[in-house]
């Protein structure tokens, strides 16, 4: 990728917009909008097949009505709460309420059969907030340098980045690392069918005319995680979800907890979150699951992501929330949206006649600034909002598991029609939710099946840019797919991703070593060292 | 089940997608047979080992190990069933209409009639009836989003 | 049984005369709302364009509208829905040319051009050649010129397959048969446009609505229109540097074939309405969308026409199913 010079861009004056932006937050109607948009996201993101894209884009032919700062200010309210909220379903009945938290499930879930949904869902409150604020942080102070890296990545480093997405289901099965390539192999497979991106041409339609459209993402994880929940949980014939046990003070000492020991964690997977969220293309659910993993990669003692670590829901949370200001980093400075939202929001902004771009910082200075600062004032405000919506959330614990199972297929029905009304995505969802609930149990990894079926798209329209740009290079395909530096970084990375299962292995071995070692030393005394 | 099971069915349906997605190949030419085809090589490759070993380990084993935790088939097959149903009336008598019949027969069918039946109808009229309300509150008049028409609303 | 046929008789005659006396109002039209197909995501810029009609439908006609989205496959699946639903006038939606006729011509979709009643054209958006401010690239003649010397080594952008700008590649193609672009394509706008700002690739046939979300970026060498763009007024056509190349993606509004006389026209006026509304020209301005309004009788001939071209083209490349 040939690095373009560009010339150099007089800085806007933040320090002009500062006040009048401030002044605008203050405002009684977008404190309101901030709340509201906060709350119904929230809302919106924990019903499972509701996600944050219909939540923003439903809202948006309503900030027609309003001035654009207003508007743009309850869009991103809603996006911030939306992305939240998926948290609490996944936490409370492993049901992902947004793709971005299907990481979350992983040991948020397993929490929550403890009796510790509150600990939970107080972790996934915290650090979505400051996954959040990381996250406005770069697009306040670094938009532009980032935008211009992110710029970088052409087809070749998408190619390579989809690929150790794509590995990390080797470090993420947790039971038979086999069975999980496999499933991540259909989830590729399923994501071809339909209209291949590289010639048009349509496949896998099984001669049924509404197959073209394929597979959505969003109604197959609906199937896979909520709907095969439901039979999951029906088949424990529990009267209740889980024992729901809150005691005072959890909040606190989560809190503690959380500033005490996960720093590191937190940070790392929202510098990912961010980093992720800026590319275009990849968004929340890949970054949850890749900040997952290397958390789990680098910690200490990873046997214990997936019994039920405030860590792992930590490191998912932070890293979605983080992705929030990183897809409005390109978005804003050139109208190049990060996520499926930001581009709705994109959008609204054009409609409201509001050019993207480095001028929009200082032609419409005032409107950026405002909105920006929203976001670290959303992000806030989201703690007190989520804390009292936590409380109403976890009663569903005390719904017996019957109502709640009911409950989950008619919103799943609904929610997945309303994506592109059509009854296809219904079908899906059946479909997936028993390939979901009979695949578990014969030990499939649905969590890679659903990598399988958001990567595959790209890494296939990837390939045929790759392909398209080997035409113009002496050196064909090897020479498109290794040259730039990002390329060969992302190279490494997949091959260490790829050892891991055995470096983790060896670390075992040599731990299980050591501790051998000091018995032996132990049970004779004769031979220890003065 | 026992883990030779698992591992056998497991094995088998691989080979079975990949037969079934194999047969759709045919007419697929050139960029656009690429992928597929490299995707069913892994699939397949897969449902032989795991078949082979499921049929090993069955060899293998002296006394059949269940592992996992009790399963209520009948309850899950229950639910299943009425799913499929409302999946299929949905668009024959609209979405309101087959929520509402689901939700209040499923709710009969499985609830708990410890507390005897009339309790049961009860409780069930009544979360039929609110949630099917919240439902339209929400969806058609805040979000206006379309729900599925058939017959019925 | 005879005696009672006298009744129904009886009564067909009483229906009768009240007929002939009081002449049958016809149902208003419309008496409830309209859905509207969209057959692209929320928010994109088929939907921003909708919207901003919507506002001034409002103004016009009591009732209103209702957004249903059904995106997928480039648009297939949104303008099937409008070719196969019920001619009663209350399911419209908005199709894209030359998408419509590529899809019926090389991906055997379920519709055609003829498949539809067309209301009206809403916008025109032509495609232009745009690549980087600080490119080397002064004209297109220039990038002709260095691909006649370096064949295969320039690199272009195209959002595809199968689109507005596929087509004006292969006849650009047809024009220039020694000059080798090598091609690149892009599942939709913003990724075009990343790529050319990444340096990816070193030219795009763009739109202009996608251009203009970049446009301090890009420098535009050239627009594919019949006359020069009012958005980009120091923008040369193609035309004008003597290569003949018109290229470009119109909107237009449509109902299913076979819809009644009566409800047609009244759809052909509301819109001529609008798009005449001076509050609409300058919302559609302020939103960067292309406007032109052409009637439902040029938009049909206009169709017809771009079909019997694009079969040639497309009978060339090999790309006709």
């Amino acid at each position: 990728m040939g690095a373009t010079a560009h010339p150099a861009l007089k800085e806007p004056h933040m320090t002009e917009f500062i006040i009048p932006s401030l002044l605008n937050l203050i405002d009684p109607l977008n404190i309101a909008l901030m709340v509201i948009g906060l709350a119904g996201g929230i809302i919106i993101g924990a019903l499972p097949g509701l996600s944050a894209t219909m939540g923003v884009a439903l809202m948006v032919p309503a900030t027609f009505a309003m001035d654009p700062s207003s508007g743009l200010v309850m869009l991103g309210a809603i996006y911030v709460g939306a992305i939240y909220g998926g948290s609490n379903s996944a936490v409370l009945i492993c049901t992902p309420g947004t793709p971005s938290a299907v990481a979350t499930t992983f040991d948020g879930w397993p929490l929550t059969q403890r009796g510790e949904a509150d600990t939970a869902l107080y972790t996934s409150l915290l650090s979505s907030a400051f996954g959040g604020i990381v996250g406005v942080f770069f697009l306040l102070f670094l938009a532009g340098a980032l935008a211009r890296f992110a710029l970088q990545f052409g087809g070749p480093e998408n190619f390579w980045l989809c690929l150790f997405g794509l590995s990390t289901i080797a470090v993420m099965s947790p039971g038979n690392m086999g069975k999980g390539i496999v499933s991540g192999a259909i989830g590729l497979l399923i994501s071809t069918i339909g209209i291949d991106p590289n010639a048009g041409v349509p496949r896998f339609t099984f001669g049924s005319y509404s197959l073209i459209q394929g597979i959505s993402v969003i109604p197959c994880m609906i199937g896979l995680f909520s709907f095969s929940q439901v039979l999951f949980l029906i088949g424990t014939d529990k009267t209740f979800v889980a024992d729901y046990n809150p005691r005072p003070g959890t909040f606190k000492r989560t809190a503690a907890y959380l500033a005490g020991r996960c720093k590191k964690i937190l940070l790392r997977s929202s510098l990912i979150g961010t980093w992720v969220g800026m590319l275009p293309g990849a968004g929340g659910e890949i970054a949850s699951i890749i900040a997952y993993n290397e958390s789990k990669r680098w910690a200490k003692n990873p046997s214990v992501y997936g019994t039920g670590c405030i860590e792992g829901v930590a490191s998912s949370e932070s890293a979605n929330n983080a992705v929030i200001g990183g897809s409005l980093i390109p978005m804003l400075t050139l109208g190049i949206p990060g996520s499926a939202v930001a581009a709705v929001i994109l959008g609204a902004l054009m409609a409201h006649g509001i050019q993207p771009g480095f001028k929009i910082f200082s032609a419409t200075g005032e409107l950026a600034y405002t909105f920006i600062f929203s976001q670290f004032a959303v992000n806030l405000l989201m703690i007190p909002i989520g804390f009292v919506l936590c409380r109403c959330m976890a009663k569903l614990l005390t719904l017996r598991l019957t109502f709640v199972a009911i409950g989950i297929v008619v919103l799943s029905y609904i929610g997945a029609y309303a994506i592109s009304n059509s009854l296809l995505d219904i079908w899906v969802v059946v479909v997936f939710g028993f390939v979901g609930f009979f695949g578990g149990k014969l030990g499939m990894d649905t969590g890679s099946m659903a990598l399988g079926v958001i990567l595959g798209p790209m890494i296939e329209e990837n390939l045929g840019k790759c392909l398209d740009l080997a035409h113009s290079v002496p050196g064909g395909l090897p020479s498109i797919m290794l040259d730039s530096g990002i390329s060969k970084v992302l190279v490494a990375a997949l091959a260490l991703s790829l050892a891991t299962p055995y470096l983790l292995h060896l670390k075992k071995l040599r731990a299980q070593e050591r501790s051998a070692r000091c018995r032996c030393a132990d049970e004779r005394p004769e031979n220890e060292n003065a | 089940m026992r883990k030779s099971t698992t591992d056998l069915l497991c094995g088998l349906s691989f080979l079975g997608i990949s037969a079934l997605f194999g047969a759709q190949m045919m007419d697929l030419e050139g960029v656009t047979r690429v992928f597929p085809q490299a995707l069913l090589v892994v699939i397949a490759i897969g449902g032989l080992w795991f078949t082979g070993k499921g049929l090993y380990r069955r060899h293998m084993e002296s006394k059949p190990e269940c592992d996992h935790e009790p399963v209520a088939w009948k309850k899950v097959g229950l639910i299943a069933a009425m799913s499929l149903l409302y999946a299929l009336i949905v668009n024959v008598l609209g979405f309101f209409t087959s929520s509402s019949l689901f939700i209040l027969f499923t709710s009969l069918l499985m609830g708990d009639k410890s507390r005897g039946m009339g309790h049961l109808v009860k409780i069930s009229a009544t979360f039929t009836v609110v949630f099917c309300v919240l439902l339209w509150v929400s969806f058609v008049k805040l979000l206006s989003v379309p729900t599925p028409t058939g017959m019925f609303f | 049984m005879k005696f009672k046929a006298v009744f129904p008789c009886l009564f067909l005659a009483l229906a009768l005369i009240a007929a002939a006396a009081f002449p049958a109002t016809a149902a208003k039209y419309p008496d409830k709302p309209i859905n509207m197909v969209i057959a692209f995501t929320a928010g994109g810029s088929s939907d921003v364009q909708a919207r901003i009609m919507q506002k001034y439908w409002n103004k016009y006609v009591e009732e209103p509208w209702v957004f249903v989205y059904k995106p997928g496959a480039g648009g297939i699946i949104g303008f099937t829905e409008i070719a196969k639903a019920t001619p009663d006038g209350y399911t419209i939606g908005g199709l894209n040319v030359p998408h419509i006729v590529l899809q019926s011509l090389a991906q055997r979709a379920a519709f055609n051009a003829e498949s539809f009643d067309y209301i009206a054209q809403v916008v025109n958006d032509p495609q232009c050649v745009a690549v980087l401010k600080s490119s080397k690239y002064k004209s297109f003649q220039e990038i002709i010129d260095d691909a006649k010397v370096h064949p295969n080594k320039v690199k272009i952008g195209l959002v595809g397959p199968l689109s507005g700008h596929h087509l004006m590649f292969l006849e650009f193609n047809k024009l220039y048969p020694d000059v080798k672009l090598s091609r690149v394509f892009y599942k939709g706008a913003a990724d075009q446009n990343a790529a050319l700002l990444g340096g990816e690739v070193d030219l795009i046939f763009g739109n202009i609505n996608d251009v203009m979300r970049s446009i301090d970026e890009f420098r535009v060498l050239n627009v594919a229109g019949e006359k020069r763009n009012a958005f980009l007024p120091d923008v040369p056509t193609l035309r004008e540097q003597h290569i003949d190349i018109v290229s470009d993606i119109r909107r237009i509004f449509a109902a299913p074939k076979g819809l009644p006389a009566d409800k047609l026209a009244f759809l052909r006026e509301t819109f001529k309405k609008i798009c005449n509304d001076p509050g609409y020209v300058a919302d559609m301005k302020k939103a960067g969308q292309p406007a032109e309004y052409l009637d439902g009788d040029a938009t049909a001939a206009f169709i017809h026409s771009v079909e019997a071209r694009d079969k040639a083209l497309l009978k060339d490349a090999g790309l006709l199913k």
